[in-house]
C-alpha cells in the first residue's frame, strides 16, 4: 500500500480506498482476508472461473461473426483487375477448400483456431499467420506501451500542476492544450507533426519503422498518445481538485505537513482514482495496435496488417488477427477485473 | 506452347502460332523461370529468404510483408560483374504523400512509377528530380450495354461526345486525351484508329434521335426530361482521383446533355466483383495497364464475354478480326488488322476512352541509370549511385534545395 504515486496505478487505487473509507472499511477488509484466507481464495477462483466461462464463448462468437462477414463480403482474395479463367478459379477454390460446404470450412477454421494455428496467409503464400502476428505485435506493443507511459507521465504531471495552480495561467494553458488534444483527431495531428518535424525541420523521419529505440518511434508515439495524455490530464485535474477540497487534506495541512508531502502522499493518490479506471481498458487498446496511427506512419503493426488483410480478403489473416486481438482484449479485461477484485472488496462479494 | 529445359543453362520455348511480341511478353513476371527442385522440396515456403533460388541480377535477402523487401546482388548471375548496386531496399507505401515525404527527407533515393500527387505537380515538375513518360495504360469508362437506355448505340455515342477529354487531360496535367482504346503513342508503327471527339451539338442530336430530346432553357442551360437518369449510375472504386474523374464526367453530362448521373463508389474488391458480373447500372470506371507491349493486351479485354470485359458487349466479328491479325506473320499487316478490329470496337462503343496515363516520379540527382518508361519496368542491374557530385544530374534545383 505504500507505492509512490508514479508507480503502478492499482496500488494507488488501493491506497485511495484507505483514505476514502477513513481506514475502517479496508481494515475490515484486510481482517477478512487474514481471517478467512481460504474462503477468499475460493471466492476469487470462482470469480476467475466464472469470467473464463464467459470469455471463451465470447471469443468463439467474435470469430464466427468475423468468419461469416468475410464470406458475405463481395470479392475474393484472388479477385483482381484480371478475371481468372474458370478452370484456374476452380483449382484455387479446391486448393484452399473453398469448394467444400460452408460448415466443413467453418469447422476446419475453428479446429485450427482451437489448436492456436491460424493457418497461412492467402495473399502472401508461405507466410503463416502466426509468423505475421509474431512479427507485427512487437511493433504495435512497443508503440502502444510507450504511448501509454507518455500519456500517464505527462497527463498526470500536467493535470496535477493545473489543479494545484487552479485558475492560474498554467491551469488555463494546460487545459487549453488538453482540450486541443482531445478535439484534434490523430489523423490530423499526425500529418501536422510530420509537416513540422520531418518536412520543415528534418529532425524526425516522416514514416516507417526502424525498430526501438530509434527516432522513428517519436512521432507515432506522440500522435497516438496525445488524446490519452489530454484525457488523463483533465481527469487528474478534476480528481485532484475534488480531493484538495476534502477534509483529510485540510487535516493534513493543519497537522503541518509540507505541501509536497500533502500532494504526493495524499492528494495525488485520491485524485488518480478516475484515471485508474480509464487507463486499464486503454492499455489493452493501445497494445493491440491502432489502425490510424499505423496507417499514417506506415508501421508494420497489427492494425496495418489487419486493414491490408481485409482489403485483400485474406481470410486466415483476418480471422487470426481478430482472434488474437479479442483474446488479448478479453484477457486484459479479465486481468483488470481480477485486480479490481483484489483491490476493492465490494466487487469480490 | 511448349517449354523444355534443354540443359542447365538453356530453355527452349516452342510456340503454336506466330507471336511477334513474344520477347516483350516474357518480360512479364509470369514468365520468370522457377526452380522445380526447390519448389518440390519446400512447397509454399519456397519463397522464404532461405529457400528461394532466382536467376536475376539480384536475389531476395529479406521480405517483411507490408513493410520492406531487400534485394542483394546475386553472385551467381551470369553478368554479375556489371551489376553496380550491392543492395536495394524496396519499401511498401500506402499513399502518394507518405511516399513523397520519405523521398523529401532523404529516406528514399527514388520513388518510381506513380509517386507524385497531382497537387504537388506544379511544384515538383520544374525540379531536376522529376521524370515522366507516357504509360502503356489507359483510363476508360465501361458501359453496361445489356440494359436500357445504354443498350442504344446512339445514347452511348452521345455520352462519349459530350465529354471534353482535352480539358480533362489539362486538369490532370500529365495525361493525354484518348479517343481510341489503345494508349496513344506507345506502340511504334501501329496506326491507331480515331474515335469520335468532343461534339456536344451532335451528342444532343443523337439523344433526340434516341427519344430523349434535349431542350435549351431560357438561361442557356440544357435539360432532358425524358431521359431515365435513375437507370444510370457511375460506379467507381473508392479513391480520391477516381472521384475527381467521376465528378468531371458528371459535370460534363449535366452541362451538355442536361442530365444528372448519380455517382456510386465501392470498396475496390466489391467493385471488381460487381463489375465483372455486370452488376452495375450505366457506367463503371476502368483502368488498364499493358501486360506486354502490344495492342492486343488492350484489345483482348473484349475478346471474352465475362470477367474483365465488364460491358456485356461481345461480337464474333471482333474476335475473328483479332484472330485473323494474330495469324498474320507480317508485322505491318498484323497491325493494320488489329487497327481494323479496334475501329470495330470503337464503332460499337461499349466503353468511353478517356486518357492515356503517364508515369511520373522523382529520383535524386545521384541516382543514375533509372529511366521512366511506358511499362514501368526497371533494369536494376544498370542502376548505380554516382559518388562524384560533378557527374550528377544538372538543371533546376532539386526538390530538397
Amino acid at each position: 500500500m505504500r507505492g509512490n504515486a508514479g508507480a503502478f496505478h492499482y496500488r494507488c487505487y488501493g491506497s485511495t480506498l484507505t483514505i476514502e473509507k477513513k481506514k475502517s472499511a479496508i481494515r475490515t477488509g484486510s481482517r477478512q482476508q487474514t481471517g478467512h484466507a481460504g474462503l477468499y481464495r475460493l471466492k476469487m477462483l470462482r470469480f476467475i472461473f466464472r469470467r473464463l466461462i464467459i470469455t471463451i464463448p465470447t471469443i468463439l462468437v467474435v470469430i464466427t461473426v468475423t468468419w461469416g462477414l468475410i464470406r458475405l463480403a463481395p470479392g475474393n482474395f484472388y479477385t483482381g483487375d484480371k478475371a481468372l479463367p474458370k478452370a484456374i478459379e476452380q483449382n484455387i477454390r479446391e486448393k484452399y477448400g473453398l469448394d467444400r460446404p460452408w460448415h466443413e470450412q467453418y469447422l476446419r477454421t475453428m479446429g485450427q483456431i482451437l489448436r492456436l494455428d491460424f493457418g497461412t496467409s492467402l495473399k502472401y503464400e508461405g507466410k503463416s499467420v502466426n509468423e505475421i502476428i509474431a512479427r507485427s505485435l512487437p511493433v504495435s506493443a512497443t508503440v502502444g506501451i510507450l504511448a501509454y507511459l507518455l500519456a500517464l507521465i505527462v497527463g498526470i504531471t500536467v493535470g496535477s500542476i493545473a489543479a494545484l495552480k487552479q485558475n492560474s495561467k498554467w491551469d488555463y494553458a494546460s487545459m487549453t492544450l488538453a482540450m486541443l488534444g482531445i478535439s484534434i483527431p490523430n489523423f490530423v495531428l499526425g500529418p501536422i507533426l510530420v509537416l513540422f518535424f520531418s518536412l520543415t525541420l528534418y529532425w524526425l523521419p516522416p514514416s516507417r519503422w526502424d525498430g526501438f529505440p530509434s527516432k522513428s518511434v517519436i512521432l507515432p508515439v506522440f500522435t497516438l498518445s496525445a488524446i490519452y495524455m489530454a484525457y488523463i490530464a483533465r481527469l487528474t485535474r478534476a480528481g485532484m481538485l475534488e480531493v484538495l477540497r476534502s477534509d483529510y487534506i485540510r487535516t493534513a495541512r493543519s497537522k503541518g505537513l509540507s505541501e509536497t508531502q500533502i500532494v504526493i502522499r495524499h492528494a495525488l493518490r485520491g485524485g488518480l482514482l478516475p484515471v485508474v479506471s480509464y487507463t486499464g481498458p486503454a492499455l489493452a487498446f493501445l497494445l493491440t495496435g491502432t489502425v490510424v496511427v499505423e496507417r499514417l506512419f506506415v508501421l508494420p503493426g497489427l492494425g496495418n496488417y489487419f486493414i491490408q488483410a481485409t482489403l485483400n480478403r485474406d481470410e486466415p489473416l483476418i480471422v487470426g488477427i481478430v482472434a488474437f486481438i479479442s483474446m488479448t482484449l478479453l484477457t486484459m479485461n479479465l486481468l483488470v477485473d481480477i485486480a479490481y477484485g483484489y483491490l476493492d472488496p465490494r466487487i469480490r462479494q | 506452347m511448349g517449354v523444355e529445359a534443354v540443359d542447365d543453362y538453356t530453355v527452349r520455348i516452342s510456340l503454336s502460332e506466330s507471336v511477334p511480341y513474344f520477347t516483350e511478353l516474357v518480360a512479364h513476371q509470369i514468365f520468370r523461370l522457377v526452380p522445380r527442385k526447390v519448389i518440390e522440396q519446400y512447397g509454399a515456403r519456397w519463397t522464404d529468404e532461405a529457400n528461394i533460388v532466382t536467376s536475376g541480377a539480384f536475389k531476395l535477402k529479406s521480405w517483411k510483408p507490408y513493410s520492406e523487401v531487400v534485394a542483394e546482388r546475386n553472385p551467381m548471375y551470369w553478368d554479375a560483374s556489371s551489376v553496380r548496386l550491392d543492395e536495394i531496399h524496396f519499401y511498401t507505401s500506402t499513399d502518394q504523400p507518405t511516399t513523397m515525404n520519405l523521398y523529401k527527407v532523404g529516406s528514399a533515393d527514388a520513388v518510381v512509377s506513380h509517386s507524385v500527387p497531382s497537387a504537388w505537380l506544379d511544384v515538383v515538375r520544374p525540379k531536376k528530380d522529376y521524370m515522366d513518360a507516357a504509360e502503356a495504360a489507359i483510363t476508360y469508362i465501361l458501359i453496361n450495354v445489356t440494359q436500357p437506355p445504354m443498350n442504344d448505340l446512339r445514347v452511348r455515342r452521345a455520352f462519349n461526345m459530350s465529354i471534353d477529354k482535352i480539358n480533362y487531360a489539362k486538369a490532370r496535367k500529365i495525361t493525354k486525351p484518348l479517343s481510341a482504346f489503345t494508349p496513344e503513342g506507345i506502340f511504334a508503327g501501329y496506326s491507331q484508329p480515331k474515335g469520335e471527339g468532343y461534339d456536344p451539338d451532335v451528342a444532343r442530336k443523337l439523344f433526340g434521335e434516341a427519344g430523349y430530346p434535349v431542350t435549351q432553357k431560357p438561361d442557356g442551360t440544357y435539360q432532358c426530361e425524358k431521359f431515365p437518369a435513375e437507370d444510370v449510375k457511375f460506379s467507381f472504386p473508392t479513391h480520391s482521383s477516381n472521384r475527381a474523374l467521376a465528378e468531371f464526367m458528371q459535370a460534363q453530362w449535366k452541362q451538355n446533355l442536361g442530365i444528372t448521373i448519380m455517382l456510386s463508389n465501392l470498396e475496390s474488391k466489391t467493385y471488381l466483383a460487381a463489375r465483372s458480373k455486370l452488376d452495375y447500372k450505366g457506367f463503371a470506371l476502368g483502368i488498364w495497364g499493358a501486360d506486354y507491349m502490344d495492342p492486343t493486351t488492350f484489345l483482348n479485354l473484349f475478346r471474352t464475354r465475362g470477367g474483365e470485359n465488364g460491358s456485356g458487349w461481345w461480337d464474333q466479328k471482333y474476335v475473328d478480326l483479332l484472330d485473323e491479325a494474330n495469324h498474320t506473320i507480317d508485322a505491318q499487316k498484323r497491325y493494320a488488322l488489329l487497327a481494323k478490329a479496334e475501329q470495330h470496337l470503337l464503332d460499337a462503343q461499349p466503353m468511353i476512352p478517356i486518357e492515356t496515363l503517364a508515369v511520373n516520379w522523382v529520383k535524386k540527382p545521384y541516382v543514375k541509370g533509372l529511366y521512366p518508361n511506358p511499362a514501368c519496368l526497371f533494369a536494376w542491374k544498370f542502376v548505380y549511385i554516382e559518388r562524384d557530385a560533378a557527374k550528377w544530374d544538372y538543371g533546376t534545383p532539386s526538390l530538397t534545395d
